[in-house]
């Protein structure tokens, strides 16, 4: 145990060098997009009414010390006075009171996911057809087949006049909540029984669409991580010293599904953001994705960009976490204990 | 001993050998004996005799080229503003109209050619760039595999939607630009997935021969491995020519591109479908009936491209028999 704690923290060290490595990484991506704005000239006067704050006007050298600058101060310019919301504020402050929205969304769609995946991805322990497998089977051929802004889409327009949808009236009120920023907790906080009650209705929607296509896209892993199991030696090992099978199931088919989810968690949450951007444009649900939604639509170029690198920070934060947690589910990483 | 069972020979196998192979002939028959193979098979070649249809004959479904077109030869005026034409009309309006007056039928017959060529576009462009890389980065190894994969999965860490987004919204976000966007934002699928088995296929006996023997590093990739990854690479192709008509739908339903929106394409025949003017109302079909028809589409090359698979994992159990 002291050897794999030992082994893991080793990991730890590896694993924060790639995260700065991919912070870097992910700062000149998101430089060379501001130079090929310029480049481009695209909403020049947008970037010219910015003051040149992020330091457009320099050589490309000393662009990227300022675009730095600005990072590590959080100036990161304003949102158009046409984005439906506040008006011009600065894109951290819109990003900011979205944030939570799109957290409380990823967070309990991932939880809610994580069981439907294991109970599904039981019936690929088996070589043999089982009715668990065939409806694995279903379940990821629907959601392979069934584009996600086709339900979304279908949901919005047979639910519009319910209070299970954001109606379009209200897209340009400012009506985030505080403190939180998530009406269905700001509501019990403050006592507001009805913003409460709302706030839980708009999320169910949004919530069972992430839930049903993140689902989908981890069991996909999870299937592989399985079916590569079934053929490694220690399995049969496992088998042929009389470990009942429920044991085998549990203590390497099951972990070596999970742990092939951790491993490729920083596509996973790729698409489960892409999902999210998705979902929240068309159902008018004020998180991160419905910003750089609307930042495009109302050619906001910094809070387009600033929702990107809040993004990429959740995955190379989902990268970090799932390394570690591999490092620890992982019977073949474990030492093959 | 011919085609592709001479894997166990020095030659290695060549695009022709594998194509008349008594292997590619039994790959071909259990695919069609799959029933759901051979209905995806002949659901996509509907789509595609439709689109290739409507380029060589333009306009015989009565809308072509741009929305604009379509709506003057039946209204003669593209701010004509009608109320949606119920479902079972008469002539093209057989399964009612959307908004601006237009029949459903035809446009989204005439929409599919813009789907396709979208998608094979893409498909196309994204899958040349990523065989070349998958197949010197499995090849090589090292550390060129490691930058290079490296590289990949950086470009498969953000999300798809919001990097083709914003690459389209920099270049300017014409019809080309977003095919553009996409597939640079694609390629790294490819790429991952042909590293992955020309990484397998490196090990073969022909690929160590062809090395001993002095071949360049060029003709290994090509003449070697690629010939062997080419079933699987072509069913994986098929599969993401359905995720990839799902982007362009995606991208024109949220409406990203002002100049799209009279483009006949079935994202945004969807978007029209579920635009204020009907929301709330019970005209559903405007937004149904494309989005059915768009299904069909994603079913049949889902349904192709699975089969595909099948009958490359019959291959390799036949191989792994004998």
């Amino acid at each position: 145990m002291m050897a794999h704690l030992m082994k893991s923290s080793l990991g730890i060290g590896n694993k924060v060098l790639i995260a700065v490595i991919e912070f870097i990484a992910l700062l000149i991506f998101l430089y060379a997009f501001l130079l090929a704005a310029e480049y481009t000239n695209k909403n020049a006067v947008i970037l010219q009414s910015a003051g040149y704050s992020m330091g457009v006007n320099q050589s490309s050298f000393l662009q990227f010390f300022y675009f730095l600058r600005d990072v590590f101060t959080g100036s990161w310019g304003n949102v158009t006075p046409s984005f439906p919301t506040l008006g011009a504020f600065p894109a951290t402050t819109v990003v900011g009171f979205s944030l939570p929205l799109t957290a409380i969304l990823l967070l309990i769609s991932l939880l809610v996911s994580m069981p439907i995946v294991i109970l599904m991805g039981i019936g690929y322990s088996r070589r043999v057809n089982t009715t668990t497998k065939a409806a694995s089977n279903v379940y990821l051929g629907l959601g392979a087949i069934f584009p996600l802004f086709l339900v979304a889409a279908f949901a919005r327009f047979f639910l519009y006049n319910t209070s299970l949808i954001i109606s379009a009236s209200s897209k340009n009120l400012p009506n985030w909540s505080f403190p939180t920023h998530i009406p269905f907790i700001d509501g019990l906080i403050n006592g507001n029984y009805a913003l409460a009650g709302s706030g839980i209705l708009v999320f169910i929607i949004p919530l069972l669409l992430m839930i049903f296509f993140a689902s989908v896209e981890m069991l996909q892993i999870y299937r592989s991580g399985i079916l590569k199991s079934l053929n490694q030696g220690y399995l049969g090992s496992a088998s042929s010293l009389g470990l009942p099978r429920w044991l085998v199931v549990r203590n390497y088919l099951m972990n070596k599904g999970a742990s092939e989810i951790f491993r490729y968690m920083p596509i996973v949450m790729t698409s489960i953001l892409t999902f999210d951007i998705v979902v929240e444009a068309i159902m008018s649900y004020r998180g991160i994705g419905w910003v750089f939604y609307e930042s495009i639509i109302s050619g906001s170029y910094f809070g387009a960009i600033f929702s990107l690198f809040v993004f990429g920070i959740i995955i190379i934060l989902a990268s970090f976490i799932s390394g570690i947690a591999r490092a620890l589910l992982d019977p073949e990483i474990a030492g093959g204990e | 001993m011919d085609g592709i069972e001479g894997n166990d020979r020095l030659e290695p196998p060549t695009v022709t050998m594998i194509l008349k192979s008594r292997q590619a002939t039994k790959s071909v028959k259990v695919s069609l004996a799959n029933k759901s193979a051979l209905a995806g098979a002949i659901i996509t070649a509907i789509y595609f005799i439709i689109g290739l249809l409507d380029t060589a004959f333009p306009g015989y479904l009565g809308a072509s080229g741009s929305m604009g077109n379509a709506l003057t030869a039946f209204h003669g005026s593209l701010a004509a503003s009608t109320p949606v034409s119920p479902l079972f009309g008469s002539g093209w309006y057989i399964l009612g109209g959307t908004l601006y007056g237009l029949p459903i039928l035809p446009v989204m017959l005439a929409a599919i050619k813009f789907d396709l060529a979208f998608s094979l576009f893409v498909v196309v462009v994204s899958s040349l760039i990523g065989l070349v890389i998958g197949l010197y980065a499995g090849f090589f190894g090292g550390i060129i595999d490691m930058i290079l994969i490296k590289i990949s999965d950086f470009f498969l860490q953000i999300p798809l939607i919001g990097l083709a987004i914003i690459i389209a919204y920099l270049l300017g976000f014409s019809f080309l630009d977003l095919a553009i966007a996409v597939a640079i934002s694609w390629w790294p699928v490819f790429a991952v997935f042909v590293r992955d088995k020309a990484h397998s296929v490196k090990k073969a006996t022909f690929v160590v021969s062809a090395m001993s023997s002095g071949d360049t590093a060029t003709e290994i990739t090509f003449r070697h491995i690629f010939p062997s990854i080419l079933p699987d690479f072509a069913a994986r192709v098929f599969i993401e020519l359905g995720l990839i008509v799902q982007v362009l739908a995606t991208v024109d339903f949220l409406n990203l591109n002002p100049s799209f929106r009279y483009m006949p394409e079935i994202g945004n025949m969807m978007s029209w479908g579920s635009s204020n003017a009907l929301l709330g109302t019970t005209a559903w079909w405007p937004l149904v009936i494309p989005g059915l028809f768009l299904l069909g589409f994603t079913l049949g090359v889902f349904l192709l491209g699975s089969g595909l698979k099948r009958s490359i994992r019959y291959k390799s159990r036949r191989y792994e028999q004998r």
